[in-house]
């Protein structure tokens, strides 16, 4: 089994494949970051992408364009840099994944199915705690000042299951890529974890990074809804090729700084993207709008505060407290990596 | 036992227990040989807290571990039987199910949120709650409990509590109720590396040294322990977690480590001794993170995840009585 349960095997990659993931506590995430943390958990979801495009709606607007077009282009073709190409699919590996996943639900020796139902659990028993008061003071249509009244979240095991993928992965989207990565078909000639030690020891080594075989930046710098649109006219990308993104784009280390909106996100062919929080077939400009919607909730937190006195992130200089990012300030790629790429076969490598 | 089932029932549908009615057990009531606790609380007045109480039948009596300050995380309580059962449904009356005058001790007492539920080859049992946390059950067959359980023994442990509105550090357990039918030999799983008796006195040792050591909350340190008692589940024979083999228990002295390749989970380690009449004894006992080996904070497992999130514990501020009315929070407990 290779899901992202602690493991006592050494990976290539050991210190760096666990790094922040959004949401994901960095190496010295203490108690401070607490609010920050939650933030960018909750950051990540759906609801929380849509509510940036509803603001942002010329914006919106715009990359929805983008990516219609880019959903109605033609599969890419086989036969770039000798990468299988085509036929693959990315929605067949996720929901091949999906059941994995929820196979864990009952696997009690797993660390991560025992942090995603506790914290369901506990998650459970707040909601109950919330919905019973509000039911003993008589269900008032007010509560709190709000006319948001408490929700009854239903039977608690009924409710862990509902959440537990989207928990189970909470932490690990670059696990979950690889997971998914790994139940594509076809040959796989390296893990995503592999082609990251390989990076990271290319750099530590001096060496051409551009030369790890799988590994390349071809669109380095653009956001997903650029991709789409770029795949559509100039297919490079295999899909089930895993997309890094942090706001350091530029660094070739994947996880050069810790606490850095890190995200990984598989290309699924078609226009669409597909990752652990959101799900599978998301449109580019989607998956731009919840990447802007994380940073925008939890830019002014604690853990991101190496981002608050740089105006290149931030609308001002000073330091934390209510710093805020700067208009549209989203992760873009930083590399691509296909796990199927042959490491032997002669040709660029990106 | 009539007696008993008939109070059961009385004092659950009061207290509307059933308003999800569960499907009725079929097999046997099982009635258990033995009970262990790790601890026993002191008498309140006329009330004593003996595990036996978990099975006599009367829902106004419980068991209460000694809290140590850790509102009964960590304390456990084995349920043992005559033989192999296929077990059919596991109900636990939870908290201090007892009417006295006014006080209504489920409201008053410290009750379970979660409990750590697995059999004697490794496999977990997962108890779903009714919505107000008076009843929990097992039912084999459902999307959390898929496989067959077939055990002579069944361990359960305090993993998160809801604690009292007024004795704030007194978690309690009314009754465990066991259905089930003799399990068909040829039925019962072969005897696995579980079953190794050498290995069930260490496993043992692993519950005590996780009683033991959660002494002041919050401290949830044996998180890893609970996850290797439940290392050998037959649901897949799997060993992902390294367990002493015979040799290094033979030695009598193992000094045990657990070490995550996420940077994140706790480093646990602790040296384990056996000592006279084969009993083990953990000391060392550590907890550490990251490659800073800072001391294990007061989560449950990940720190840093959701610090906001209290992963072991719950407080109410308002709990329905037995009788449908609601009791609120006057007297909030010392933390």
């Amino acid at each position: 089994m290779s899901g992202p349960a602690p493991q006592l095997k050494e990976t290539p990659a050991a210190s760096t494949t666990k790094g922040p993931t959004p949401g994901g506590p960095g190496p010295a995430a203490g108690g401070g970051a607490a609010a920050a943390l939650k933030k960018s958990v909750h950051g990540m979801s759906y609801e929380d992408g849509a509510k940036v495009m509803s603001t942002g709606l010329i914006e919106g607007m715009l990359k929805g364009a983008i990516s219609k077009t880019a959903t109605s282009a033609p599969a890419p073709t086989p036969g770039h840099h000798g990468r299988p190409r085509g036929n693959v699919d990315v929605q067949a590996a996720y929901r091949e994944t999906r059941e994995w996943t929820m196979e864990q639900m009952t696997n009690a020796t797993d660390g991560d199915t025992l942090r995603a139902t506790t914290s369901l659990e506990a998650e459970w028993f707040a909601l109950s705690r919330d919905f019973n008061a509000w039911d003993t003071a008589g269900r008032p249509a007010v509560w709190n000042g709000k006319p948001k009244v408490p929700k009854d979240p239903g039977p608690k095991l009924e409710y862990i299951s509902r959440g537990f993928f989207k928990e189970y992965w909470m932490l690990h989207c670059l696990q979950f890529a690889d997971k998914l990565s790994k139940n594509l078909p076809g040959r796989k000639y390296n893990t995503l974890q592999t082609l990251i030690g390989q990076t990271n020891k290319a750099l530590e080594h001096g060496e051409d990074v551009g030369l790890v075989k799988g590994r390349t930046t071809v669109h380095r710098g653009k956001t997903f809804a650029q991709i789409a649109v770029d795949e559509a006219s100039n297919p490079r990308l295999a899909p089930g090729t895993s997309i890094h993104v942090k706001l350091h784009f530029n660094g070739d280390k994947p996880y050069e700084y810790a606490d850095d909106f890190h995200h990984w996100i598989v290309w699924a062919g078609n226009g669409l993207f597909t990752d652990s929080l959101t799900g599978a077939e998301k449109a580019g400009a989607a998956m731009d709008a919840t990447l802007q919607g994380w940073v925008h909730k939890s830019f002014g937190g604690a853990k991101f505060q190496q981002f608050h006195g740089d105006t290149t992130f931030s609308q001002s200089a000073t330091g934390p407290g209510a710093a805020k990012p700067i208009a549209g300030l989203q992760p873009r790629v930083s590399a691509e990596y296909d796990p199927r790429v042959n490491p032997n076969q002669q040709g660029d490598g990106g | 036992m009539i007696a008993w089932a008939i109070d059961l029932v009385l004092a659950l549908a009061a207290s509307g227990a059933f308003s999800a009615a569960p499907p009725p057990p079929t097999g046997e009531v099982i009635v258990p040989v033995r009970v262990v606790a790790s601890s026993v609380a002191a008498p309140e007045g006329l009330d004593t807290f003996e595990a036996e109480h978990l099975v006599d039948g009367d829902p106004t009596t419980a068991w209460q571990p000694t809290q140590g300050g850790a509102l009964g995380l960590g304390q456990w309580v084995r349920v043992e039987l005559d033989r192999d059962y296929l077990i059919t449904r596991i109900e636990v009356l939870n908290g201090w199910q007892k009417q006295d005058g006014p006080d209504d001790r489920f409201c008053t007492h410290g009750s379970i949120m979660s409990l750590d539920s697995s059999g004697d080859r490794g496999s977990g049992f997962y108890l779903d709650s009714d919505r107000q946390n008076r009843l929990l059950t097992m039912t084999p067959g459902t999307l959390f409990n898929k496989h067959p359980a077939v055990t002579r023994t069944l361990t359960f442990v305090v993993r998160g509590v809801v604690p009292g509105m007024v004795a704030h550090d007194s978690v309690a357990l009314s009754e465990i109720r066991i259905w089930g039918r003799p399990a068909d030999p040829a039925s019962v799983p072969p005897a696995s590396r579980c079953l190794d008796p050498m290995r069930d006195e260490f496993a043992e040792a692993l519950l005590e040294a996780c009683a033991k050591n959660t002494q002041v909350r919050p401290n949830a340190e044996c998180s890893w322990f609970r996850v290797l008692l439940r290392a050998c589940s037959p649901d897949t024979d799997k060993w992902k977690y390294p367990f002493p083999d015979a040799a290094q228990l033979a030695t009598g002295n193992v000094d045990y480590r657990l070490e995550s390749q996420d940077p994140d989970s706790p480093i646990y380690s602790a040296t384990f001794t056996r000592g006279a009449g084969g009993r083990w004894s953990a000391s060392n006992v550590r907890c550490e993170l990251g490659k800073q080996h800072r001391p294990c904070g007061p989560w449950f497992d990940i720190p840093s995840y959701r610090e906001d999130r209290d992963k072991e514990m719950v407080e109410l501020e308002v709990c329905k009585r037995a009788d449908g009315t609601w009791m609120k929070r006057e007297l909030p407990g010392p933390r």
